[in-house]
Parts: C-alpha cells; structure tokens; sequence
C-alpha cells in the first residue's frame, strides 16, 4: 500500500475539496480494493496498482457528483488568502482554478487518461494498462483532451467569456 | 518533431532539447504547455504529507477491523441460521397432528349370573306329560 498511495492520493486530489478528503477517498480505494482482493484473487492482467487507480477515478468521479462544495475545488491549501495576492497572481489563480474544473468537465476516457498522465505521472504504458485500452488511444484521448482545455481557457480568456463551467 | 510529439513530452517529466527548442519557435507548443501549467494541480502540501505518513497504518488497521466485524456478522449470521433452523424444526414437530387414538377398549370383567338351582323332582315328571301325541290332520279337516 505504501508504494502505491501517494499515486491514488495525486490522482484522487483532482476531485476532493481538501487534503482530508483526499485522505477518505484514498483509505475508501484501498479498502475497497483490498476487500475486491479478498473476493477474487487478483490476476496477472490487472495489477493490483491498476486496480486500485480505478477504484480511486470512480470514487473521484462519484466524489465530485455528490458534492455540493464544488466551490471548494482547485483551491489548494499553499494558496492563502485570495485578497492578498497582486492582480496578476489572483488572475493567474482564478485561470487555474477555471481551468481545472474544466478538467472535470471533460468526458471521462479523456479525464482519467489526463488525471493519470498529469496528476499521477504515469507513464502513458501504465495510463493505458490501468483503463485497458492501448496506449496509441491513450495518446489520442491525452491529445483531444488538451485540445480541448485549450479551447476553453481561451473561451474563458476572451472579453465576455463564460466563467460558469 | 511535430506539435503532438512535444505535446506528448510536456506532459510529464523533463521535454528534451529538441522539444525545448520546438517550444521557442512554436505558440501553438507554447499555450500547451500553458494550460497544461494552468490544470496541474499544485505539489503536494506539508499537511498532505503529513496525512499521507500515517494513511497506510490508518488503512490497515481500518481493513482489520472491517475483516473483524464482518467474522462477527457472519458468526452472528451463522448462530442465527442454525437457531431458525432448530426454530424451525421443533415448531414442525409441535405442529404435527396428534395421532388418531384408537377407541378405547373397556374391558369389563363380568360374572356368570347366579342361576338359581333347580331342584327338579324327577318324581313329579313322567314321559306322558311331556309328549303329546299329534295325529295327521284328515282331508276334510279345515273346510267350511
């Protein structure tokens, strides 16, 4: 557990509000796939490390659908008070806030391909051995996704964009 | 290298020269590598280190305690079970219909009658009181 925790906390801090629901949703993932363990041992194809990161991405995802304290997401605590930063800081704090909602907002395959090559680190052969799938789609989905966060911030960025994501 | 190829590279880890000297002469490279700087998420915090150091004794302890409670639901489940069944079987045979009992036999002892004792006096009887002569009725007799 210990060699795979700080990858499932990276990837579930993506979702939760603050370092302790992290910690919830990183202790639920291991439980939960320690206890799937117990009931079907484990086979060669799927790691456990595979495992568990998939447990974590749906808990995130069910973490953050459940939760009403969206305004709390991307406020990391390192950040401080908002009202003291310059203009230019809180302005690059509100695009960084803006763009990793829109990381949620993404559709799934391209989330958790982005959550896990960025948050988590993984390798693209690891990212796609975790969501079964190659690793060419993973490159793909990384790809679209990008393309994608880019066409949002400059939507955001744009005089009169929409900051309701 | 083409655009995708460094894309690729800024996703994790150092990008290579060639992609770095892509990156200078590329805006498209360059506001990837922007909003990918804009969605990562913050290094980790010392309270996030700090909660992560103790997670692993936390969570084990947790799944042993689980392991504990659910051995105990099952031996609960297991008591429970066999209790029904006995539940069961005992009202099974309490419920079943008595057996019809057969009608009860008296059985009455009985004693001969007192007969009272004769005393014939053989003296008084003789053969011609005692049969009677009938003689065959004639043809006529009976006739109007």
């Amino acid at each position: 557990m210990s060699r795979h925790q700080e990858t499932v906390f990276r990837v579930v801090r993506r979702y939760a509000g603050s370092a302790d629901e992290a910690r919830d949703l990183t202790q639920r993932a291991f439980l939960q796939a320690l206890e799937a363990c117990e009931r079907t041992p484990l086979s060669s194809a799927v790691p456990f490390k595979a495992w568990v990161l998939r447990i974590a991405i749906n808990l995130g995802k069910n973490h953050v659908r459940d939760s009403v304290k969206r305004e709390a997401l991307g406020a990391g605590e390192g950040q401080g008070p908002r009202v003291a930063l310059a203009d230019e800081a809180l302005e690059r704090a509100e695009q960084e806030a803006l763009t990793r909602r829109a990381v949620l907002t993404l559709p799934p395959r391209q989330r958790e391909v982005f959550t896990l090559r960025i948050d988590a680190g993984l390798p693209f052969a690891e990212v796609s051995a975790t969501l079964g799938i190659t690793e060419g789609n993973a490159k793909a989905h990384f790809h679209h996704a990008v393309k994608r966060l880019k066409e949002e911030v400059a939507r955001l960025s744009a005089p009169g964009g929409s900051h309701d994501l | 290298m083409i655009c995708e190829e460094v894309e690729l590279e800024l996703s994790g880890g150092e990008p290579s020269t060639e992609a770095r000297a892509h990156l200078e002469r590329c805006t498209a490279c360059q506001e990837t590598a922007r909003v990918l700087g804009l969605a990562a998420l913050p290094p980790l915090t010392q309270t996030e280190r700090l909660v992560l150091s103790g997670l692993a004794a936390t969570t084990v302890e947790r799944a042993r305690s689980q392991r504990r409670r659910g051995e105990g639901v099952r031996r609960v489940g297991t008591l429970a079970l066999a209790a029904g069944l006995g539940a069961l079987l005992a009202s099974a045979v309490v419920s079943r219909p008595a057996p019809v009992s057969e009608p009860m036999v008296r059985t009455v002892m009985m004693t001969a009658p007192e007969v009272p004792v004769l005393d014939f006096d053989e003296a008084n009887l003789s053969d011609d009181e005692v049969f009677f002569e009938v003689g065959w009725p004639s043809p006529t007799e009976g006739d109007l």
